[in-house]
């Protein structure tokens, strides 16, 4: 199966496996990675620079209508949902939160699920609320890959557990395994 | 645990933007579908419908529920001064150019809540330019238009307000321009003085007047390239030279020929000058 895009969601105990993710990817590593962690609303800078102190791959916080790029993450901006397009282009938007969070994993997973169906990796970090279950199950209904981080290494499980309660997950891994099996794609 | 999601094609949603053209002279067929997808099926979902077929009947039947239809799926822009340091940056940037005139306009197109209204008028009013102001907000639902001019904000949603209030005007006090009644607060009424409201299609309708400012912050990203690049055009046919337009912090104002017309007075707060 050759995947194509790869999706993140993570909140609360996900920020160190998301820089370990990034800095253990080379910088080869051509598949555009979608970022979709939860963040204080009101803080707009500080956080593409503390991820990117260590990765390899460049990290940007797209404007809306920027079209999506081989070798590079994107993260989702603080205070905005991300949508993928047809078209190959991101779409923001100001909508309600879902889950008490915008951006909303939930939103992110179920639009990349749609647009990039069985082209899609989805990965879901530690966290403390359900956001991201949903989104889960949508893309293994749209026939992607679905992993989540062991929960027993999970600084938070209620995330990485509620997504095995909404869905079947095709791997739960280990931080280790998950860059892995990223490192090893081809 | 988690409900059932109700999903819906392109295909689907296509056919039922092609109904509502036809039927109802309204065009959703440029906006950004993965969000408006979202939007419908969630509507569907809360009115028990099963289909698309069965959605698209109803609402060209019924023109109440094309009312609540419009409602749903036009987006709120959902706290004031959304933003802080964009407030700022207006303020810094333009008001000293309205302080020298005898009057100005606003417009605020395609609008489906007050609160880019409520936060320009507070603004206005703390620094004593609201009565030379004219503002006039657009909006293509009229169910919108009277929640708008209902002003009232959910007393539940006023702390991300009053935080976002306070960055601006650290010893300010909101309640300055809102009433408490109950569980909403209202915007005071002699603040709206200067401020008309329309229903209108931004792109079918003809607009009339000239602008000193046009707030139209996160409008475009719920339209597809081409329906921005319109949008921008019109909008900027009634903005005076030397007069601004806002967009989101996430939007850039690009087009062929944008940077001959255009000058980004603040790159990161996206506020632009209209040069030529």
């Amino acid at each position: 199966m050759a995947y194509k895009y790869i999706i993140i969601g993570g909140s609360a105990g996900s920020f160190q496996t998301v820089t370990r993710i990034l800095s253990s990817l080379p910088k080869s590593f051509n598949l555009p990675v979608f970022l979709c962690l939860h963040r204080l609303k009101h803080v707009r800078a500080g956080f593409v620079e503390a991820l990117s102190i260590k990765s390899n791959i460049k990290i940007i916080e797209p404007d809306d209508k920027e079209f999506i790029r081989q070798h590079k993450a994107y993260l989702a901006p603080a205070n905005y949902h991300m949508y993928f397009e047809l078209g190959n282009y991101i779409a923001l938007s100001t909508e309600e939160p879902v889950n008490h969070s915008r951006p909303a994993i939930d939103i992110s997973f179920a639009s990349a699920a749609y647009t990039y169906r069985d082209k899609l990796i989805a990965i879901l970090l530690s966290g403390a609320n359900k956001d991201g279950a949903l989104g889960m199950r949508e893309v293994k209904r749209q026939g992607g890959l679905t992993i989540v981080q062991d929960p027993d290494e999970c600084q938070v499980k209620t995330m990485t557990a509620s997504a095995m309660s909404a869905t079947e997950i095709d791997k739960i891994l280990s931080a280790d395994k998950i860059i892995e099996f990223l490192v090893n794609l081809k | 645990m988690f409900e059932e999601h109700l999903y819906i094609g392109i295909s689907d949603l296509k056919s039922l933007l092609f109904s509502i053209k036809m039927q109802k002279g309204i065009d959703f067929s440029e906006y950004a579908l993965s969000s408006l997808k979202r939007r419908v099926e969630n509507f569907m979902k809360r009115f028990h419908f099963k289909d698309i077929d069965e959605l698209s009947h109803k609402i060209i039947k019924d023109e109440y529920f094309f009312e609540l239809f419009l409602k749903d799926i036009l987006v709120d822009t959902t706290e004031l001064f959304r933003d802080p340091e964009f407030w700022i940056e207006l303020r810094r940037l333009s008001f000293f150019k309205f302080r020298k005139l005898n009057s100005f306009k606003i417009f605020i197109p395609d609008s489906n809540s007050g609160e880019d209204l409520f936060s320009i008028l507070i603004m206005l009013k703390n620094e004593e330019l609201i009565d030379k102001s004219e503002i006039v907000l657009s909006s293509l639902s009229k169910l919108n238009i009277e929640k708008i001019q209902k002003a009232t904000i959910e007393t539940k949603k006023m702390e991300v307000n009053i935080a976002n209030f306070e960055k601006i005007y650290e010893n300010g006090n909101i309640y300055d321009f809102f009433q408490e009644k109950g569980h909403v607060v209202k915007f005071k009424k002699e603040l709206l003085n200067n401020v008309k409201i329309i229903k209108h299609n931004f792109f079918s309708d003809e607009l009339s007047g000239m602008y000193h400012l046009i707030l139209f912050r996160n409008k475009a990203i719920y339209y597809n390239p081409q329906l921005k690049i319109k949008a921008l055009n019109i909008l900027k046919e009634h903005l005076i030279t030397g007069g601004f337009i806002a967009l989101g912090i996430k939007e850039q104002l690009e087009y062929p020929g944008s940077e001959n017309e255009f000058e980004a007075i603040s790159e990161t707060e996206k506020i632009y000058k209209k040069i030529f």
